[in-house]
């Protein structure tokens, strides 16, 4: 069987992330996001792929949501309520808390700001979340009898979870977004050694490689240190839930251990509750964070107060956290306004902003002068300090993810095309796994895997209790390019053939058995056949030692001169074959199976060639092996043939 | 049928016939094992014991039962000379006929700590059950494969044995006996040498398949193992060969540093800290995220260990990785790992140097502490190169809230290179901000400004040239020498003349007479380099300007602190002892730590008279004295006897000359040193060859050597005045004492505390010998000799008495020559109106003062008296004297002092027993007190004093 993976969306693109994947029989939606920078209907994903008829319900098994961003759940109330999905939908316990908080914020922009037909309503909202369940980290959840779901933390965001789903013996990984460093107030991803056969990861900087984030913190802070020091006043336009969080503990602590006593505010609203859900939420914070609730919350920060209107214009200075983020509009404007005429301030900006607003005005070269509307025209003199903070994984976290679970396949979501085949590329070639990158609505195929359950003889559990080691010299190539070759070294190497010593025996219809090879004989009721190869040849002898002494096959029945060939023989064959044990029985010398004897039979059925070669004595070397070595024998047999065994006498 | 109860009652009992022959119950082994850790129980009855335990061992059916008879028979081979030999027998025969894997390693412990007491056994223990052990270890029980893994070393299995197992059982499916494996690998590895390249190979090879285990703990021993065999392979290389074994190693250790668990990437940034050698592009590598070109270029070198994909990704940024991690102790061992691998490379440091600034930013004090660690270390081997980019972040710390890692900071200031001016004038101002802010920090401070100066002469005298106005009086002509910026100044403008000759025009000569307001502080300041006398003569010179004669002083004051910068070097470390915990205190340390306290002592000022006056006493007790010296050969001969005969002899001519002159130090002194003779003697006697360790009771031994410990703290402690050459035979005494209590049979923790303890006496004593000159004497050095081998023996102590008694052969005594007059500290303590008729009044559960009369004689500031109040046996109170409530001159101070007693009993009355002691002096590591007293052990000045209190009122008033 095969698990399809359907990419609705973030297939070769940021938003809407969505991929319906079928995995032995069960189908799972993961996320259900809306694509932003859409008001048609390419906002959402084509659902009508799912199921043409509508009959949703039947066509999924479940939906998982990993994070309360737009691009993950923005389409979940309208797929729920609209489309009419009535199945199960599994996120974390923050998600379901600020999934509702998010889509309700959005609602009310679009509605009220923008005056746009209303795709769902506050009451499909909340009928969406009453379907929801809510899993814990590491929580295995049956969803029905097949399928099992996992959450594993992924940073990111509060409550950000990468899935893990399985059904019989197939097991896949979706990661959502993620981030592999962890931040002042968020974790690194973390997940388990899984054994999988296709991990979806999103692959928003898929050829970012970003240097130490002590970097951006020791600017960000010098930067603000620098300006309040001066007297200034530091405006930090935020969105309420994340960065926030993440710059106020980072001034936090600074201020706490520099002993500064400059005030650091929080504008009203959106931010204390988000602070609210941080206090509540500290198990799904940082390890630090984690920590130092021991002692006291570190959400209560110690030198934050709130802030209020009066208070923009009063002298001295102070560091102010104010929303919206990108300073297209709100509060975060109104401080804007009366700040940005003095060059002691300091405004700093987000990663992103979106094109239109002063944020973006202010990141794109720095202007001295900024038209709000007709009337009003603000004079910037103030210093802009861009923060390049970023939630998302890098590539080498990517990477590092890819490596440490070594799934089957890789499929890479949200990211932008021609990063995505980079990596792609990336991974197939260092890491040697088969990767994807699908555009939307694309339908990845890859094989499952598929346990065939095998009962065990009673023998065969006997042999497996106590352990049995084996120790061997393998060779290993490697390419040397000092010469050019490959060269092979014996290295010293453990087995343990406690498996090896189980045969998987089928009979007919029968299920399948694991027998002890002792075994085998008596299941299968017949006896030990074994293939012997025989080669009977004459061996090179220099005429030198022709001359010198007749030698004949009767001189040979003497058993010294027999050893004395024999071992000239071996001499030879180690210095060719360094690395195979060969024996001397004295009568014959052994490799592997390989018996090379002389031969004193005059009518050796195995001969080859009645007469000896010209020029060689007529001394037959007669070589018995089994079927396993053949190649070893022939190899040796042409070795042997032209060596020439001068015989000392 | 209860054998054990009845003998245990009348040991003179002969052997119980019925004992041996009986099953043994749970019951009758725990009756068995009082007996057998009773020292007074007949041999006889031992013997029964013993027989009936094998007895129970070759017939016995229960196996639930055997462990406990298993672990009776240790014991009684422990207790008993002489039957080790029997049990091991016993046991051994027992071993091969073990019907369960588990039985038999049993019996296999019980060998391996019978065999772990006795010399010749443990001998004789090598290879005897080679192949028993392997075939127990391939025995199907899981638990037993693991404990026989774990333990393997105890039994004496040759290495070879080992190794194999090791290695084949590190293919085990179960992760607990895999881990097991690689341990073991890892111990042997230390242990034994080996010389086969194949298997050194073999074990290298399967422990880098290892790391790639599904188990995070086997993952964690996989780490080690590469580690530590890959370093055996390394040293077994030559050339390129080598260096490509050791970039191999490194490459596999980066590639663990991502690993999701926290303990693999712990073990991981430990393993790269004991990078040996490494390519420098490796290195550079592992500090950057991208790949580097250096690193993209096709690898054209064999990879000796197949091909190792992915090696520059894997190195990519994983040092940057472990500072960005999560979990501090990552971030701490990251720090750590650093130290090495900065001495590898001074290019490395110059780039490492940027991430290790940014840990100074980190959330955590010991992360941020072990990154200024690093940067010291760093300074010391001359690879840090700081830059004005670093200096906002690093004097930054400066002002942080903690004071070890401003501590830690300026401990880096101290010994770093500063390049330019600029970065100079940044320090300076970086220390005056930390003085402004932290005035606490004033003596380090200026301690640190002062060696920078020393090893910036030049920058100095520009900066000071700049700022000198500062130091001027203002207009008003006031000096502000209060202010902490100047006081810091002249600090930095004193600094560096002394040092610098070519400076010496340079500063302003008006700042040394300024200078001289500061002496006090400067001098307790920079007390480490020079003394107060000597900066005072300095400065005078300096705010003269005569250069010939500073420079002189100069150099005087440059010899005395060794110009290498040795002697303040060590120094330095003596400030900071209190971090020492942090690696293990080596007796470099401890050897500093006795210098500290081994400053001069102000000698007693004694006029004409007083020295008259004592000179006839002088005479006799020198006298006796030397009549005492003689005795110690007959101690040595085993006339214990007589010997104290001898010297109760000289204690009542000692006692007679008391009624005559009351209260000579001298004489007190001598009367407490014939005390501990006269222990010391007795202890000798159990030492004795002929009188055997058997005969005497070894309890009373024990409660000899406390009190000759005592007798001779008491020696040390209580008296002022003795001459360096009798501290010093007092100490070797102290070191004899302690040797002896090392030889008697102890273990744990107060066996290792011993050690300790005579570590830092030996310190103490090497000091003083430096300062006199003197050799040390035959015993002292015997014993120096052998501190390592006594160390070694800490685990196994069946060597010890005989080795130690060798060494304790070639003490002899020595004379004291008192000759000047000693002074002994006393104190005494009176409780007006009260005896048992007139209690003092108390309501129980509330405290009830008590009024003291206390009178100290001969007591100076440096002691620290403790008021000790002791009720019933136990329950004692501790209240710190401090001597500033004192008036008076150390000749005698009176006061009268408030205790406070707490703990008032449910009593109708009760009475306490006060009185006062000093504590001792720093040889003594911890006495352990922990209810808020002191934490040396006292040593007694006055006579106890008992108070009555009652509950009752005396009277209706």
């Amino acid at each position: 069987m095969a698990i399809e993976c359907l990419v609705l969306g973030a297939g070769q693109e940021v938003g809407k992330s969505c991929a319906v994947v079928t995995i032995n029989g069960k189908r799972i939606m993961f996320d259900c996001g809306m694509h932003m920078g859409y008001l048609d209907h390419r906002r959402y994903p084509d659902f009508s792929r799912v199921a043409p008829d509508g009959d949703f319900g039947g066509a999924l098994d479940c939906i998982v949501i990993t994070h309360f961003h737009l691009d993950h759940v923005g389409a979940l109330p309208y797929f729920t309520e609209v489309c009419g999905y009535r199945g199960p939908i599994y996120m974390t316990y923050p998600t379901k808390a600020l999934a509702p908080l998010m889509l309700e914020d959005y609602r009310k922009v679009m509605v009220e700001r923008r005056g746009e037909e209303e795709q769902f309503t506050s009451e499909h909202i909340a009928d969406c979340m009453k379907k929801v369940i809510a899993v814990d980290l590491k929580q295995t959840v049956q969803v029905d009898s097949e399928l099992q779901i996992r959450a594993y933390y992924a940073g990111h965001v509060l409550g950000a979870a990468m899935f893990y789903a399985k059904v019989g013996d197939s097991a896949l990984v979706y990661t959502g977004d993620y981030n592999m460093t962890p931040d002042r107030h968020l974790g690194a991803a973390q997940i388990d050694r899984l054994h999988l056969d296709l991990l979806i990861t999103e692959s928003t900087y898929a050829t970012t490689v970003r240097d130490s984030k002590y970097t951006r913190e020791r600017e960000f802070l010098i930067a603000v240190h620098k300006c309040v020091a001066g007297g200034g006043k530091v405006l930090i336009p935020t969105f309420a839930l994340g960065r926030a969080q993440e710059l106020c503990m980072l001034l936090d602590d600074y201020w706490e251990r520099m002993n500064l006593n400059v005030p650091i505010y929080f504008s009203a609203g959106l931010t204390i509750q988000a602070n609210m859900y941080y206090k509540m939420l500290i198990n799904w914070t940082s390890q630090k964070v984690k920590e130092t609730y021991v002692t006291h919350n570190p959400f209560d920060f110690k030198n934050v107060r709130n802030f209020d209107r009066s208070l923009i214009n009063t002298p001295g200075p102070c560091v102010l956290f104010a929303t919206p983020g990108m300073i297209s509009g709100g509060f975060s404007l109104e401080v804007f306004k009366n700040w940005a005429p003095s060059e002691n301030n300091l405004v700093t900006l987000p990663g992103y902003c979106v094109a239109g607003t002063i944020g973006h005005k202010l990141m794109s070269g720095k202007p001295t002068k900024i038209d709000l509307d007709k009337d009003t025209q603000i004079d910037v003199r103030c210093q802009i300090h861009q923060l390049s903070f970023s939630p998302h994984t890098d590539a080498k976290g990517i990477m590092d993810l890819v490596k440490f679970l070594s799934p089957k396949h890789v499929i890479l979501v949200h990211g932008e095309k021609p990063k995505m085949a980079s990596l792609k590329g990336k991974i197939e070639s260092e890491l040697g796994i088969p990767c994807y990158d699908p555009a939307n609505n694309e339908n990845v195929s890859v094989p499952s895997t598929h346990f065939v359950k095998a009962c065990a003889s009673d023998a065969f559990v006997r042999s497996s209790l106590s352990p049995n080691f084996k120790f061997s010299r393998r060779n290993r190539e490697y390419e040397c390019s000092h010469s050019g070759d490959t060269e092979t070294v014996p290295f010293l190497q453990v087995r343990d053939e406690r498996v090896a010593g189980g045969i998987v025996v089928m009979e007919g219809n029968k299920e399948a058995k694991i027998i002890h090879q002792d075994e085998l004989l008596h299941v299968l009721r017949t006896e030990r056949h074994e293939v012997k190869f025989a080669y009977c040849f004459p061996a090179r002898l220099s005429k030198k030692n022709e001359e010198s002494g007749n030698i004949c096959t009767d001189s040979l029945r003497c058993p010294s001169r027999k050893c004395s060939l024999l071992q000239a023989l071996l001499s030879e064959l180690s210095k060719e074959f360094r690395q195979e044990e060969i024996q001397d029985f004295g009568e014959y010398i052994k490799v592997e199976s390989l018996h090379v004897a002389v031969c004193l039979t005059e009518q050796c059925p195995y001969r080859v060639g009645g007469h000896p070669l010209d020029g060689c004595g007529s001394v037959f070397l007669c070589c018995r092996w089994l079927a396993g070595d053949e190649q070893l024998a022939w190899k040796m047999i042409s070795i042997i043939r032209t060596l020439d065994l001068s015989l000392p006498i | 049928m209860e054998p054990p109860a009845a003998s245990s009652g009348e040991p003179s009992l002969g052997p119980l016939p019925s004992l041996p022959g009986t099953p043994l119950t749970r019951h009758n082994l725990a009756s068995l094992r009082s007996l057998v850790i009773n020292p007074s129980t007949p041999i006889s009855l031992i013997a029964s014991v013993f027989e009936a335990l094998s007895r129970h061992l070759e017939h016995g059916r229960d196996p639930l039962l055997l462990p406990h008879a298993l672990k009776l028979l240790s014991e009684l081979a422990s207790h008993r000379p002489g039957l080790p030999r029997a049990v091991f027998d016993c046991v051994r025969s027992r071993l091969f006929s073990s019907e369960s894997a588990r039985a038999a390693a049993e019996s296999l412990d019980a060998l391996a700590l019978v065999a772990e007491r006795d010399e010749s056994l443990s001998s004789s223990l090598g290879g005897q059950f080679d192949s028993f052990f392997v075939s127990l270890c391939f025995d199907r029980s899981v638990s037993v494969r693991r404990w026989l893994l774990r333990n393997a070393e105890r039994f004496g299995v040759g290495p070879h044995v080992l190794i194999t197992v090791f290695l084949g059982f590190t293919k085990d499916p179960y992760p607990c006996v895999r881990e097991a494996a690689l341990d073991g690998l890892v111990n042997l590895s230390k242990s034994s040498v080996f010389e086969d390249r194949g298997l050194v190979e073999g074990c290298y090879n399967r422990a880098v398949e290892l790391l790639g285990d599904v188990e995070d703990c086997v993952r964690c021993a996989a780490v080690r193992t590469v580690s530590d065999w890959g370093h055996i392979l390394v040293a077994s290389m030559q050339g390129t060969e080598k260096r490509e074994q050791s970039d191999a190693i490194f490459i596999q250790l980066c590639s663990m540093v991502r690993d999701m668990s926290m303990e693999v990437r712990v073990e991981a940034f430990v393993a790269l800290g004991k990078t040996q050698t490494v390519s420098l592009k490796n290195l550079l590598q592992s500090l950057s995220k991208k790949v580097l070109g250096s690193m993209k270029e096709k690898r054209s070198v064999c990879q000796l260990t197949g091909p190792i994909e992915l090696s520059a990704s894997s190195v990519a940024g994983a040092l940057v990785h472990g500072f960005e991690d999560e979990y501090y102790e990552v971030r701490r061992s990251v720090c750590d790992s650093m130290r090495r691998l900065c001495m590898i490379s001074s290019e490395f440091s110059g780039e490492a140097i940027n991430l290790l600034m940014d840990m100074l930013n980190d959330d955590s004090v010991i992360v941020r502490l072990k990154a200024l660690e690093t940067m010291r270390h760093m300074a010391t081997c001359d690879h840090l190169s700081l830059e004005v980019m670093h200096m906002h972040m690093f004097l930054g710390t400066l002002v942080d809230k903690n004071e070890l890692v401003r501590a830690a900071v300026r401990k880096v200031l101290r010994f770093v290179k500063l390049r330019d001016l600029e970065l100079f004038k940044l320090s300076v101002n970086g220390l005056i901000e930390n003085l402004e802010t932290y005035p606490q920090d004033e003596v380090d401070i200026f301690s640190v400004l002062f060696h920078v100066g020393q090893r910036h002469g030049n920058f100095v005298a520009c900066f000071i040239h700049e700022v000198f106005h500062e130091m001027e009086p203002s207009s008003d002509g006031k000096l502000s020498f209060d202010c902490a910026r100047v006081a810091a100044l002249l600090v930095l403008s004193i600094s560096a003349p002394i040092f610098a000759e070519q400076n010496i025009g340079e500063i302003p000569p008006r700042v040394f007479s300024y200078a001289v307001t500061l002496l006090g502080r400067i001098s307790h300041a920079v007390g480490d380099v020079t003394s107060q006398n000597a900066l005072f003569a300095y400065f005078s010179q300096g705010s003269s300007c005569m250069e010939d004669n500073i420079s002189e002083y100069g150099e005087q004051i440059l010899a005395n602190m060794g110009k290498d910068g040795a002697a303040s070097l060590a120094s330095n470390e003596i400030n900071d002892l209190d971090q020492f915990p942090l690696g293990e205190a080596s007796f470099e340390h401890t050897k500093t730590y006795a210098r500290k306290f081994w400053q001069p002592t102000e000698e007693p000022k004694l006029t004409a008279e007083q020295l008259q006056i004592h000179d006839d006493l002088t005479e006799s007790l020198n006298g006796i004295f030397t009549k005492v010296k003689a005795i110690w050969h007959l101690v040595k001969a085993g006339f214990t006897n007589e010997v104290l005969k001898i010297l109760r002899v000289c204690e009542e001519e000692l006692e007679t000359l008391e009624t005559k002159c009351m209260g000579s130090p001298a004489l007190a002194f001598t009367l407490q040193y014939i005390r501990a003779l006269k222990l010391l003697a007795s202890v000798w006697s159990y030492f004795h060859p002929t009188f055997g360790q058997c005969c005497r009771v070894v309890g009373q031994l024990d409660i000899l050597l406390v009190k000759l410990e005592r007798t001779l703290r008491d020696m040390k402690c209580r008296f002022t005045g003795l001459s360096k050459e009798d501290e010093l035979y007092l100490m070797e005494l102290t070191s004899v004492s302690l040797t002896l209590n090392l030889s008697i049979l102890m273990t744990g923790c107060s066996y290792i505390v011993n050690l300790k303890r005579l570590a830092a006496v030996l310190s103490q004593v090497e000091c003083l010998q430096q300062e006199l000159g003197v050799e040390p004497s035959s015993f002292l050095s015997e014993l120096k000799k052998s501190m390592p081998d006594i160390h070694s023996a800490a685990g196994s102590m069946f060597s010890l008495p005989h080795f130690l008694g060798k060494m304790l052969d070639a003490f002899s005594l020595k004379q004291f020559e008192l000759s000047r007059t000693l002074l002994s500290l006393f104190a005494e303590i009176t409780v007006p109106d009260n005896d048992s008729e007139n209690p003092i009044h108390f309501i129980h559960g509330l405290p009830v003062g008590i009024r003291l009369e206390i009178t100290l004689r001969n007591i100076s500031r440096e002691n620290r008296l403790w008021l000790e109040m002791t009720m019933g046996k136990e329950s004692k109170q501790f209240i710190f004297l401090d001597l500033k409530l004192f008036g008076g001159s150390n000749e005698l101070r009176k006061v009268t002092y408030f205790a406070t007693y707490y703990k008032t009993p449910k009593a109708v009355s009760f009475s306490l027993r006060v009185c006062i002691g000093v504590a001792c002096l720093p040889d003594d590591i911890h006495a352990g007190m922990n209810n808020g007293g002191p934490k040396r052990e006292l040593t007694y000045l006055s006579p106890e004093r008992e108070v009555y209190f009652s509950a009752e009122s005396q009277k209706l008033t």
